[in-house]
């Protein structure tokens, strides 16, 4: 329907000259929130001389490591053209469950989480995908739901007694840099491959570029949105059973306002809200971003917890204004 | 819409077909014609009217069971509860009827509490308009950052979502202040001739005159033209920028509103308190309400009666003992319920 309007902005034929600035643009976009990344980082590093220790950016980024986890799953369904919204209340109940898993064993405590994420991703992907609900309802329900689950199991939170090997596999420190670390760069290694290098992953920028070409060309649309919502899920649930290895306790609470940091860090990693565009590297930046800001805040000791609101939300509103400034170059 | 599709001439009028078959043409157009009308009917007058059903439902079912309900008192401070939430719930049906989103009215209820948490010392009147018009210019800044920064509303509310709530709580320092017994702020808190508080008939009056606006003005109108098809109002040449600019004030202004009567029943100015997770309810009242994510449309009386209904859920659950964390799983079913009933309604 829309497609026979033509499109306000016609672009006329660009000169020669332009087709470098439109890659320039496009690499910017992509790849900004990397630069601004390290950019970010020096400034801090001239600041504050202990940030640029070795161990306080091992800390900040074992403390984005939760985030993390969740954006890779948000990172897809955002591409995918949707939302998941369920997610900041599944790492809450994942951590609970993992609480209650841990006396049973380690693979059990890892595992018990991820599963459960995994079926949330269906029921949502369902819902979604077979009653035709906005995605956006779909997982908001599943917030509130999962949080009053959480709440119900563990009240406000549940001590593991004794983490043993699970509680080592969070704060252990193979190869000298952390596991949750390592973890989190294999996962983003991982999704990278799955994203770029396989028919999965092409069917996901397909969908989100436009959900009815997909479809013609034989995209299988319903089974994808399904599994991507399952790997938002199961992802969660994980990066919940790592919280609560990490913190040796299930808390009801934990994982608050991941749904909407996640986003949040995917769009000002270079994922557009649109679908069919966004990098995991660019994902990976934005959560660390967003954990530099936080550590930065912590650095400055006269600034109370208040102030990171206000700085994340004025860093996002700034990167997503670049971002929009970028695209209109790009179609103009 | 109606303009365009009336305007265009039928295609057949000058075929010498049309003089065979001229019934025929007119009820294939119906989607689905396998369905006998009548249930057809019945089924769509029941998706459209839910939201009342729902509500008339649930009442009767408060009269019958649920102990106290019928007390004045409850019914007083229900509709102390639902007075903001209309407001905010309003502000969003606007803003979803566009096609958009305004995340951001929880955290702006905040930052209009705690301007007045700020400025009460001086003048109440004063720490008043000054917290409707911190509203005001939230809703301004987000309508700029969609209309003219082309930024996708729902990223651009939850920028402001984020540092709305921040530098409320960064301006009170997260503490919570009370105010005085008596001023403007208390009247407004408690004021309720003939049983009905003040604050729930302003913001009936401000959702009559918020359906005015939306059937009978031309902004009005272009905000829906806007939500039917962005690209289609750019062609014609409305406004669509001053437009959005527009929606999301009047979203932002009622935000600032609503955080004024929050405050004031509240009896304090609290940052970490007011409006949390606000936004979510008006966006399940406004859909539940009959007013489609799709944008396009508005119902403002289902948008009133979707609040009322979910303010009332929450009083049955906890006057009926209902644990709090199964009444929450139960309001998101309820929630997934209605609008998995609603799916197809026009």
């Amino acid at each position: 329907m829309s497609a026979t309007v033509p499109s306000p902005v016609v672009a006329a034929a660009p000169p020669g000259t332009s087709e470098r600035r439109q890659r320039i643009v496009a690499l910017l976009q992509a790849r900004g929130a990397i630069l601004v990344l390290v950019a970010a980082a020096l400034a801090a590093g001239a600041a504050f001389p202990s940030f640029l220790h070795l161990g306080n950016l091992r800390d900040i980024a074992t403390a984005a490591s939760f985030l993390g986890l969740v954006t890779i799953g948000q990172c897809f369904v955002v591409i995918l053209g949707g939302f998941d919204l369920s997610v900041g209340s599944m790492v809450g109940l994942g951590t609970v469950l993992a609480a209650y898993a841990a006396p049973y064993g380690t693979l059990g405590a890892l595992l018990a989480p991820t599963v459960a994420g995994l079926l949330v991703g269906v029921v949502n992907g369902l819902l979604i995908v077979r009653a035709r609900m906005a995605p956006f309802i779909v997982t908001l329900a599943g917030l509130l739901a999962l949080k009053g689950l959480a709440v119900l199991l563990a009240g406000e939170s549940l001590v593991i007694e004794q983490p043993g090997l699970f509680g080592r596999i969070a704060n252990g420190n193979a190869l000298g840099i952390g596991n949750l670390v390592l973890i989190l760069l294999l996962c983003f290694g991982g999704a990278a491959l799955l994203l770029n290098r396989t028919r999965f992953g092409a069917a996901v920028f397909a969908i989100g570029g436009n959900e009815e070409a997909a479809r013609m060309l034989g995209v299988r649309v319903e089974r994808v949105k399904i599994l991507t919502y399952c790997l938002s899920g199961a992802l969660a649930g994980l990066s919940g059973s790592l919280l609560a290895a990490h913190l040796s306790s299930g808390l009801s609470a934990a994982g608050t306002g991941y749904e909407l940091q996640s986003i949040a860090a995917a769009v000002i990693g270079g994922v557009l809200l649109t679908g069919g565009v966004g990098t995991m590297g660019g994902a990976l930046s934005g959560v660390l971003l967003l954990g530099l800001i936080e550590n930065v805040i912590n650095q400055i000791g006269s600034l109370s917890a208040a102030y990171q609101g206000l700085a994340s939300g004025a860093f996002l509103l700034l990167a997503v204004i670049i971002q929009s400034g970028l695209s209109q170059q790009r179609t103009a | 819409m109606s303009g365009i599709v009336s305007g265009m001439p039928p295609g057949h009028a000058s075929r010498p077909a049309e003089d065979r078959q001229p019934a025929t043409t007119a009820p294939a157009s119906p989607p689905g014609p396998a369905a006998p009308p009548p249930r057809r009917l019945g089924a769509a007058a029941l998706r459209q009217n839910s939201v009342y059903i729902a509500f008339a439902l649930l009442v009767a079912f408060d009269l019958l069971v649920t102990p106290g309900f019928r007390n004045p008192t409850v019914v007083r401070s229900l509709l102390f509860e639902a007075a903001p939430v209309i407001l905010i719930a309003l502000g969003q049906s606007l803003a979803i009827g566009t096609r958009g989103i305004d995340l951001s009215v929880g955290s702006v209820m905040a930052l209009s509490s705690a301007t007045i948490g700020l400025t009460m010392d001086l003048d109440q009147g004063l720490a008043i308009g000054a917290a409707v018009a911190v509203g005001l210019l939230c809703g301004i800044l987000n309508g700029m950052l969609v209309a003219w920064l082309r930024i996708a509303p729902l990223i651009s509310s939850l920028a402001l979502l984020v540092a709305a709530r921040g530098l409320a709580q960064a301006m009170l320092g997260g503490a919570r202040v009370d105010m005085p017994f008596d001023g403007p702020l208390s009247t407004i808190g408690q004021l309720a001739p003939g049983g009905i508080p003040a604050v729930a008939m302003f913001s009936l009056l401000a959702a009559l005159l918020f359906s005015f606006v939306v059937r009978r003005t031309v902004p009005g109108r272009y905000a829906l033209f806007v939500g039917a098809s962005r690209t289609a109002a750019v062609l014609a040449g409305h406004p669509v920028r001053a437009t959005l600019g527009f929606v999301y004030g009047v979203s932002g202004l009622l935000a600032g509103i609503a955080g004024v009567f929050a405050t004031a029943r509240l009896g304090a100015a609290d940052a970490n308190y007011i409006g949390v997770q606000f936004e979510l309810d008006a966006i399940a009242a406004a859909v539940i309400g009959g007013t489609p994510l799709s944008g396009g449309r508005i119902s403002t009386l289902g948008t009133v009666f979707g609040v009322l209904l979910l303010v009332v859920l929450d009083a049955s659950f906890i006057m009926n003992n209902v644990n709090a964390n199964y009444a929450q799983m139960l309001k998101a079913a309820f929630i997934v319920g209605a609008l998995f009933l609603r799916r197809g309604a026009a």
